[in-house]
């Protein structure tokens, strides 16, 4: 048995010690998966304690039928829906000088170009109804494939499919009317590091 | 040169991989605090059964539906009402009505000259079967005589007719073992001597 997998089982029995170095672990995913989602970090933090807190009491009736981070990303995304719910509103946009403020932050030569168009695909992604945000930031964020999205969301595989298209297609019509899709370049030239993104 | 041949879902995808991309972490006493938080929360119960348990329920769920299947089904009376007949007579004053599945719903009847509890339904239009034997059978048949009414069917020990309510009503009148009889029914004489 793997460590990690040997970890969940401890956990799954009760042992916080073994549950606090799965927090240890995921606790940054969760939380830059939590910030793209709610698009600030107080409603952030809040939502990644959600998810572990909601881990460690359901623990018990984890079957493995996926991976651990998948399923604790299911219960992150579902938390910060539902805090977004409970907020009854959609993330702010002003929040998104926090969130930048918050990732890595290159030579600002270099990300000149950059920075305004990220800020643009962030603002529309903030701007996408929940159950198609929750499907863009597992897919690009996370870079899970469809199945494993669909394992997470307990949806079948075309469904994430259609979800992501149609989000997809409403991020390009967003970002065409502000005149960003234009800026692509930039983005795809360098990525946060500075290298070249894609051959 | 490559980048030129990006279609447009390439040039999205690319920029939320970028625009997504984050190294923001949480505050330094996340962990501290979530785990005040998990030292205080029981967990759930597992919800999966063990094996045994399985079984044991499949068992006690099979044991109520085997309880619950006679109860649940209609009681069978007998195939039909000149047979149910037929195979009821064994005292020479006993009348009987008998009537296939509708005989649940049935009433003591004692006449004066039968001491046998016979059964009788009252159920609407759907005819009675009486069963007369003996005397009681010689005297019916006399009188159906009299009323001019013709045997339905005739076997070698029993003669069978069937009544207009008015019909059983008159014969009741003088036919003590029918008194207060109401409504159609179908009459079997047996053992006439």
């Amino acid at each position: 048995m793997k460590e990690l997998d040997m970890t969940v089982a401890r956990a799954q029995k009760g042992d916080a010690a073994a549950f606090e170095q799965l927090v240890v672990t995921y606790r940054d995913q969760v939380f830059r998966l939590a910030l793209r989602m709610c698009g600030n970090e107080a409603d952030a933090d809040e939502v990644a304690q959600d998810a572990f807190l909601s881990a460690w009491k359901s623990l018990p009736n984890f079957r493995g039928d996926s991976r651990f981070s998948t399923w604790l990303y299911q219960l992150t995304t579902h938390a910060a829906i539902d805090l977004l719910r409970r907020q009854k509103r959609r993330p702010e946009t002003e929040d998104l000088a926090a969130v930048s403020a918050a990732d890595s932050a290159p030579s600002p030569q270099q990300q000149a170009e950059r920075t305004e168009t990220c800020q643009a695909v962030r603002a529309a992604v903030l701007a996408l109804p929940a159950e198609q945000r929750q499907v863009v930031v597992l897919r690009y964020m996370e870079e899970l494939s469809y199945e494993e999205i669909a394992a997470a969301l307990k949806l079948p595989p075309g469904t994430v499919k259609s979800r992501l298209n149609r989000a997809k297609a409403q991020l390009r019509t967003i970002l065409a009317a502000d005149g960003n899709l234009f800026d692509v370049q930039s983005v795809i030239h360098t990525d946060t590091n500075g290298k070249e993104a894609r051959p | 040169m490559k980048d030129m041949e990006y279609t447009e879902h390439d040039v999205i995808d690319q920029m939320l991989h970028s625009a997504l991309a984050s190294d923001a972490v949480p505050s330094d006493d996340f962990t501290a605090r979530l785990m005040e938080q998990v030292r205080r929360t029981p967990q759930e119960r597992p919800r999966h059964m063990r094996p045994a348990l399985k079984v044991l329920a499949a068992l006690a769920a099979c044991a109520v539906i085997a309880a619950a299947i006679p109860l649940a089904m209609p009681r069978m009376g007998s195939a039909g009402p000149k047979d149910a007949a037929m195979a009821d007579t064994n005292g020479s004053d006993a009348f009987n009505t008998c009537d296939g599945a509708a005989a649940q719903e049935q009433d003591m009847l004692t006449t004066s000259g039968a001491p046998a509890a016979d059964r009788m339904e009252k159920s609407g239009d759907i005819p009675e079967t009486v069963t007369l034997t003996g005397a009681d059978a010689q005297k019916a048949q006399s009188v159906l005589a009299d009323m001019s009414l013709q045997p339905f069917d005739q076997e070698d020990s029993a003669t069978v007719y069937e009544l207009t309510a008015e019909e059983a009503a008159a014969l009741g009148e003088q036919v003590d073992a029918l008194y207060g009889i109401e409504g159609p029914c179908t009459l079997i004489l047996e053992d006439i001597k």
